[in-house]
């Protein structure tokens, strides 16, 4: 079913969407500031074991996704280079995701970093490592499916551009995270 | 198509007959639990086919599993996707003159985001161990593997899960919906109270859903993947984790979703005490503005929950006076009701009295709040009955009696078709008098120290006393359980054969009753009606003059605006009623 009059509401219909973005992204926030409450109660009960990787290493994935957000933010109007910046963006995620993925790997089988016999650390580390990771794999997500639509030839500028504040929310959140978790 | 129709209309539709469904299948639960308390371990009658050990007998485990399930399917599945789901969706963008919601495939997601919940919950009953037996909070430790195994609990994690999500997304689409989709004139303060009870709510599920989302979330993964978050005790390893933090993000989330079942319940109070006293509503402004003050209060008052969680003492008392100011607010709200209703010419039609029934358990129920959110008198009212006759009085009775409330009112805009007025009243008052008889003789069994959840009250001396009195209470249950017989017969005999009633049949101003046609076409309004006025310009002296009905159009001009000056005779007229704010 189309509107009767659904032409002319078209540009209405991105500032609606880019509205409910925004509220929708920041009303989520909540989400991740109720883990790092949890979090907190856990660092004010007793000490904070320092992660048996190294702080450098994991901040380092931070460095991909304030990239992306740099690419993203910059507004284009011609398809080719709307492409190039998903494409680019789609590699520095894929490198976030990666590197996440390594450390975890490492902390596991190299460092014994294990769940449930590490506690709350060891959970907290693993448990909001993968909830974020699964926040910037729908990013991700959105990306990808907006890069197939544009290579189709459909005009994905108003989508990039609701799916480039999901990357600000996620950069945003993961140093939340760092805070939270991986600071010792 | 229309299982996945992105009609509003159709939205609205499929949530109110799963909503229903699942308020029967909760209500049952209800029965079950009343059946307990007063004939404690005696076979249910007809029950012996789904415990065929016991005969029929609710076991502890069937009956814990029993309560959780009755509070979990009541909240998340029944009244909730009622109001919104159902009434929210159905009227809300009528109500602001929109051709639809915001995100309308949003909503189709929604619904079926919410229908997989349902399944999981239905589903939940069917598999070993039964389903969620942690209480309808799932507060850890008990609801952690160690205590509760069973793949049930899992599932309805899952479900609530789901169902949080259902709520978010809807929340989110009501809330742009108003800001970007209102008819031109449509201003703020020409919004119904409806949508203004709508709108705060939608305020607060999008920001506190994702509460429960997290603390959900960790539980799931406590259960599932073993870490330690909420563990604690025997089962705790590596230091284990803490069950109380699951409790703050709960409440956090759970003293909102109160306000989020209420908030919608007092909007349509103050419509239908204007719309059937034919009186503009008193102190429109300060009604919606007290609504939106509780609003922001609700975030704040959460740890009334938690005053016997040893947490410290000054956040007690901080929480305790942040809880005690909340009812300013709210009794500003129900002045303007009462004021509204002063001198009115009062309608008695059954959205009215189901109103009135609202007003007054949701009074009794909030006067009975206040010894909770008060230390003292929490710390030994805290885990009894009163607590459950309270809440079940504001978000149970009144919950339930604003959602009749609303269906008496908007159903002949949802199917063309007029319910029987004599069966519905008798349904709405019937149901408000048994409800002061269940959640009363509660709060005195409460108030006697008879403790909630305990499968056999009467193995507690002091309590054996109190039997009689629960027997009463279940009497009154049972007979609530068989009124609601009187609204399936109506619904039944009016979907088949009912009268077909007109656009307006309760001669009210608002865009849905004057711009649409019952039921309303599938793009609402063609063209967009052009907002003159508030919702509730009733018994407005020119109007009498000049048009000679007492009611008008939110969208009517005035025949002749232009030329004809109010006469100064107008002003003067005895029995003239204030037409500040609801009318303007």
């Amino acid at each position: 079913m189309r509107a009767p009059h659904e032409e002319e509401a078209s540009r209405e219909d991105v500032a609606t969407r880019w509205l409910g973005t925004v509220l929708g992204l920041a009303a989520w926030t909540m989400f991740f500031v109720s883990l790092t409450f949890a979090v907190g109660w856990y660092r004010m009960r007793e000490p904070w074991p320092p992660l048996p990787i190294s702080t450098w290493l994991l901040a380092l994935p931070g460095l991909p996704l304030i990239l992306g957000s740099a690419v993203l933010a910059r507004r284009r109007d011609d398809a080719r280079r709307v492409l190039r910046s998903l494409k680019v963006a789609l590699v520095l995620g894929a490198a976030f995701v990666a590197m996440q993925a390594a450390w975890t790997h490492l902390a596991w089988w190299n460092h014994h970093l294990r769940i449930p016999d590490d506690g709350v650390p060891a959970s907290a580390f693993y448990g909001l490592t993968a909830l974020h990771g699964l926040h910037v794999l729908a990013v991700l997500a959105g990306a990808l499916f907006s890069a197939v639509r544009l290579k189709r030839g459909a005009d994905v500028r108003d989508a990039v551009r609701r799916q480039a504040l999901g990357w600000h929310f996620v950069s945003v959140m993961w140093l939340l995270l760092f805070l939270a978790v991986y600071l010792p | 198509m229309s299982l996945f129709s992105s009609d509003h209309k159709a939205v609205a539709r499929r949530y109110l007959w799963s909503g229903l469904g699942f308020l029967l299948l909760g209500g049952l639960l209800a029965l079950l639990i009343r059946w307990q308390w007063a004939y404690p371990g005696q076979p249910v009658p007809g029950l012996a086919w789904a415990l065929p050990e016991s005969r029929g007998a609710l076991t502890p485990p069937a009956y814990t599993a029993v309560f959780t399930m009755h509070g979990l399917i009541m909240i998340f599945f029944a009244v909730t996707p009622l109001l919104f789901g159902a009434l929210g969706h159905f009227v809300l963008p009528l109500s602001i003159g929109a051709r639809g919601l915001a995100f309308p495939r949003l909503s189709v997601v929604g619904f079926w985001l919410y229908a997989l919940g349902g399944a999981l919950v239905l589903g939940s009953f069917a598999v070993r161990l039964g389903p969620a037996s942690a209480g309808w909070t799932s507060y850890p430790p008990l609801s952690t593997p160690a205590f509760t195994p069973g793949l049930g609990q899992t599932l309805v994690t899952v479900a609530v899960l789901c169902a949080g999500a259902s709520a978010f997304l809807y929340g989110l689409n009501f809330i742009v919906t108003v800001v970007r989709c209102r008819a031109p004139g449509m201003t703020w303060g020409r919004l119904s109270l409806t949508v203004w009870g709508l709108f705060f709510a939608s305020v607060l599920n999008v920001l506190f859903v994702p509460v429960l989302a997290a603390a959900t979330a960790l539980l799931l993964m406590d259960r599932l993947l073993g870490t330690q978050f909420f563990i604690a005790g025997a089962a705790a390893v590596g230091g284990g984790g803490d069950p109380v933090v699951y409790q703050h993000l709960f409440w956090l989330f759970g003293h909102p979703e109160v306000y989020i079942l209420i908030l919608p319940a007092w909007g349509m109070v103050g419509d239908f005490v204007a719309f059937f006293s034919r009186k503009p509503a008193h102190g429109y402004r300060l009604t919606a503005g007290a609504m939106g003050t509780v609003t922001a209060l609700s975030g704040l008052v959460y740890a009334h929950h938690l005053f016997t969680s040893g947490m410290s003492p000054l956040l007690g008392r901080t929480f305790m006076v942040l809880t005690l100011l909340i009812s300013l607010p709210a009794e500003v709200m129900y002045l303007n009701w009462l004021m509204t209703l002063w001198r009115g010419s009062v309608r008695l039609t059954s959205p009215m009295l189901a109103a009135l029934s609202t007003m007054i358990v949701f009074g009794l129920g909030g006067i009975t709040g206040l010894s909770l959110g008060a230390v003292a008198t929490d710390v030994p009212l805290h885990g009894t009955l009163w607590v459950v006759g309270h809440f079940h009085l504001t978000m149970g009775a009144a919950s339930f009696l604003a959602v009749f409330a609303g269906l008496y009112f908007w159903f002949p805009k949802m199917f063309g078709r007029a319910l029987h007025e004599g069966l519905a009243k008798a349904h709405v008052l019937s149901s408000a008098v048994l409800f002061l008889g269940v959640f009363g003789g509660q709060l005195a069994a409460g108030y006697a120290g008879q403790l909630r959840r305990l499968y056999d009250p009467y193995q507690y001396t002091y309590l054996k006393h109190l039997l009689p009195l629960n027997q009463w209470t279940s009497a009154c249950a049972f007979l609530l359980g068989a009124a609601q017989v009187l609204f399936i017969v109506n619904l039944v005999w009016t979907l088949a054969r009912g009268r077909a009633v007109g656009a307006n049949p309760w001669k009210v101003g608002t865009l849905e009753w004057t711009c649409a046609p019952s039921p309303p076409p599938a793009w609402n309004y063609d063209p967009v009606p052009e907002v003159l006025r508030g919702p509730h310009a009733l018994s407005q002296p020119e109007v009498l003059a000049q048009l000679g009905r007492d009611w008008m159009g939110q969208a009517e001009p005035m025949p002749d605006a232009a030329e004809t000056e109010p006469g100064p005779v107008d002003a003067e007229e005895p029995g003239r009623v204030s037409t500040s704010g609801g009318a303007a």
